[in-house]
């Protein structure tokens, strides 16, 4: 098979013709004159001719419902492309047949750019599609990413939004270092909030939520409403600010005597938790508490205050709770911690209903989870300084089973905020191992009293009474005695 | 039927040329176009002569190395030996064809005509592709045109091709009109009728055949001057100028009814012309290109030419031509549009 061995000849002037087929026509010819072969010219002629015909064909259908577009210069752009991308698509299937040293001719010839272009993108089209799909792929992750992201932003401006309308202290003790923003800041730590729960069926005997959680009234009894102060962060003062709505949650055990959790024993199980309930609802001390059977019990309306923390602190990023009877909500396992041995101390049902629980009250109050914490983490003995008075949950509670973050890595506020400690004594409690929220708040306690240039144990010392005070104010505030304990 | 050729060489099965063939299957010559650019043709006349069995005629066959078939009491010489047999015998030739497609009255039309293509066509290795010539449509030929077609190209498959039919006047235009990149008027001046196309870049875009040829002139011939058609022929093939005046009664005869077929041709072409609206806006003139052996004899191009010149054309004509090889033609453009369908 032959070429020519001539140039092809420039383009028609294209405002001449005024059919944009004939433009085509002369495209096509002057590429056709390459070929001296006329068995090769009339392939040529004939297959690009089927194709521009077959695509215009195409294109026209495509732009059915816009047919106005044939008339704009857009669609002869395309069309000129195509036309010249047909004619190199043939060009190089049509120069396997020509001899190797006329083969170049054929592959070199002069064609637009825009021509090339589509020649190119129609060539490698599916290396341009499965790259776009990655794109797009990578595209709506990010996209989804980015609304998850702002969705749980938006989760953790709601859920602090009874905080944020306090105001920040700011002021400080002269000669006292300011307590560090960040001892028991959940910032950067989980936020999870529950999903909405809601109330669907209400009785006397109970309550049936829409979470599946049901709570159970038999033993619900009435104590005095809730009262207290929200005493601001790294200040002098005890607070101004009265709240009567619970704030978080304390998980406690119960500690009563408990048989073994097998079926042959339950007649012992059912009378232990009822032995225990009865007593619970006689102190008034719990507001909940969840049998081992995994049966949720009201004991007190959540309005109103419960016996069941004493002397204890907890902070989160702008108030300091005191004495948290007043300001928390008591949940309680009917479980029991033996010294030194804090595993397996729940059944799986209580678990699950301790989930539910949690979920219920913080869906209704809007409980932060920086809020939802454990009586071994609040509890303190004023007289003798020291931490985790009461040490149920000080270790191994499931914070993780109850959508919360791990409080055990937060620094607590009775340490870096009033300095109390530990002896020989409570790590005896808690198995001679301290969790390392409590090692991380003391040293940055020491660090503190060692800035302010004041030992460590006078700035104990004063910083207990400060808590003395304020636990004091608090008991004033419902008009009952002191005790230290 | 017992059967005997003569061996012929086919111009493809020699392996010099691409795996392709061309075939004009005409109502009075059938050529086959191979080998390099189908250049190498071969050609037989599309007719038999007919004769009663006996050995001494078959003898004589023999001895003269004819082609023949025999049929029971009959013996048929087909080919171009048919044309020497009736010169022999003093008979006349029939024909398979008429009027460019298989001819109804000859029972043996389509034996002989498979007989014919046989004899110069080989058995396909793989499939080759032969693209073959059939006839455009025209008066009284359209029903006839599609089973003249299948039976062709079913008996061409069953050779071992890919057989494909080809417009007569597209194949001139495929084998004369490369340098206009295939645009322009393909006319074949056949035995039986004159085929015409025209094609745009290679598609026909009008395309229609007169039932008019040499064969009709011929026998026109005969019958105003009383003398036999094989006679008329040879008058035809040797002597005939048309750009002279006649000398004698046959050339007289000729000129009339050449003048007639020209003047019909012509003016079909304008009606069609005048008549389509396929037609894209042509750029430039286009040129004529006259083939067969009717358009053979001297003068011809200039009457045609005369009679384009004589009332205007409805398209401006750039030249009209002759065939390199009129006789060739339609059988070369077969070749190349087989040839352009390889890939």
């Amino acid at each position: 098979m032959a070429v020519q061995q001539t140039q092809v000849t420039p383009l028609p002037d294209r405002r001449k013709p005024t059919d944009a087929s004939q433009v085509y026509s002369q495209v096509v010819e002057r590429y056709a004159r390459l070929f001296d072969n006329p068995g090769a010219r009339l392939r040529f002629l004939n297959n690009t001719l089927a194709k521009q015909n077959l695509r215009q064909q195409e294109l026209r259908q495509s732009l059915k419902r816009y047919k106005f577009l044939e008339n704009t210069p857009i669609y002869e752009w395309i069309m000129e492309a195509r036309l010249y991308s047909s004619i190199l698509e043939e060009l190089r299937a049509q120069s396997v047949h020509v001899p190797t040293h006329q083969r170049a001719r054929l592959e070199d010839v002069d064609i637009p750019l825009k021509a090339r272009v589509v020649f190119f993108c129609q060539r490698f089209r599916h290396v341009f599609l499965t790259a776009g799909l990655v794109a797009a792929g990578v595209l709506l992750f990010g996209v989804y990413s980015l609304v998850m992201w702002s969705g749980n932003k938006v989760s953790a401006f709601f859920a602090n939004k009874p905080e944020t309308t306090a105001t920040q202290p700011t002021g400080e003790k002269s000669g006292e270092p300011p307590a560090p923003n960040s001892p028991t800041s959940t910032s950067g730590l989980l936020n999870r909030y529950p999903e909405n729960v809601w109330l669907i069926s209400s009785s006397a005997e109970s309550e049936e939520y829409s979470n599946g959680g049901r709570i159970l009234r038999t033993y619900e009894t009435t104590n005095r409403p809730r009262s207290y102060y929200l005493i601001p962060r790294n200040s002098e003062s005890g607070g101004n600010q009265i709240r009567h709505e619970p704030i978080g949650i304390v998980y406690h055990t119960t500690e009563n005597e408990l048989g073994e959790f097998t079926a042959d024993n339950n007649g012992s199980i059912q009378q232990q938790s009822t032995n225990i309930l009865s007593f619970v609802r006689r102190q008034r001390s719990y507001h909940y508490v969840i049998d081992r059977f995994g049966r949720i019990h009201r004991m007190l309306p959540d309005n109103q205050a419960g016996n069941h923390a004493g002397h204890s602190i907890w902070a989160d990023d702008k108030y300091i709770y005191v004495g948290l009877n007043d300001s928390f909500i008591g949940i309680s396992f009917e479980a029991t911690v033996t010294a030194g041995e804090t595993v397996k101390m729940m059944t799986q049902a209580q678990v699950f209903a301790g989930k539910q629980l949690t979920d219920i009250l913080r869906s209704k109050y809007k409980f932060a989870d920086a809020n939802c914490t454990t009586h071994g983490l609040i509890s303190v003995d004023p007289t003798t300084g020291t931490i985790a008075a009461h040490y149920d949950w000080a270790k191994n509670f499931p914070f993780e089973a109850m959508g919360l973050s791990d409080k055990y890595q937060i620094k607590p506020a009775y340490i870096t905020d009033y300095g109390f400690t530990w002896d020989e004594t409570v790590l005896a409690k808690i198995g001679n191992e301290l969790w390392p929220g409590a090692l991380a708040a003391d040293a940055e306690f020491k660090q503190r009293a060692e800035r302010a240039h004041i030992s460590v144990d006078a700035l104990r010392l004063k910083l207990r009474e400060r808590y003395k005070e304020q636990y004091a104010r608090q008991k004033a505030m419902q008009g009952q005695p002191v005790t230290l304990h | 039927m017992s059967e005997e050729k003569n061996s012929t060489t086919p111009a493809a099965a020699d392996g010099s040329g691409e795996a392709a063939l061309g075939l004009d299957i005409g109502t009075s010559r059938i050529v086959l176009a191979g080998g390099p650019n189908g250049h190498k043709a071969q050609t037989q006349l599309n007719a038999f002569v007919s004769v009663p069995y006996s050995k001494m005629t078959e003898a004589i066959l023999q001895q003269n190395k004819m082609v023949y078939q025999r049929n029971g009491k009959e013996m048929f010489v087909f080919g171009n030996d048919s044309e020497r047999f009736a010169s022999f015998f003093n008979a006349v030739p029939r024909r398979p064809m008429q009027y460019g497609v298989l001819n109804a009255q000859e029972a043996m039309g389509q034996q002989i005509i498979q007989a014919i293509i046989e004899s110069m066509v080989p058995r396909a290795k793989k499939n080759e592709l032969l693209c073959f010539s059939v006839p455009g449509r025209g008066e009284g030929a359209d029903s006839n045109l599609v089973y003249h077609e299948s039976i062709l190209k079913n008996f061409l498959q069953s050779l071992g091709y890919e057989a494909k039919a080809i417009n007569e006047g597209l194949a001139v235009v495929f084998a004369e009109l490369q340098s206009e990149n295939f645009t322009g008027i393909g006319i074949s001046c056949g035995g039986g009728m004159c085929n015409v196309s025209v094609s745009f870049l290679s598609v026909p875009m009008l395309s229609f055949s007169i039932p008019k040829g040499g064969d009709y002139i011929d026998y026109s011939v005969s019958q105003v001057t009383d003398e036999s058609i094989t006679r008329v022929r040879l008058a035809k093939e040797e002597s005939l100028d048309l750009s002279r005046q006649p000398k004698d009664k046959i050339a007289s005869a000729l000129h009339i009814y050449y003048d007639e077929v020209i003047n019909l041709l012509v003016e079909k072409l304008r009606e069609e012309f005048e008549a389509t609206k396929q037609l894209p806006k042509l750029e430039r003139p286009m040129p004529i290109v006259l083939s067969g052996g009717t358009a053979k004899p001297r003068g011809f191009l200039q009457k045609f030419e005369a009679a384009i010149k004589r009332d205007g054309f409805p398209v401006p004509v750039s030249e009209v031509r002759l065939a390199g090889d009129p006789l060739t033609a339609t059988a070369r453009g077969c070749y190349i549009a087989a040839i352009s369908e390889i890939r």
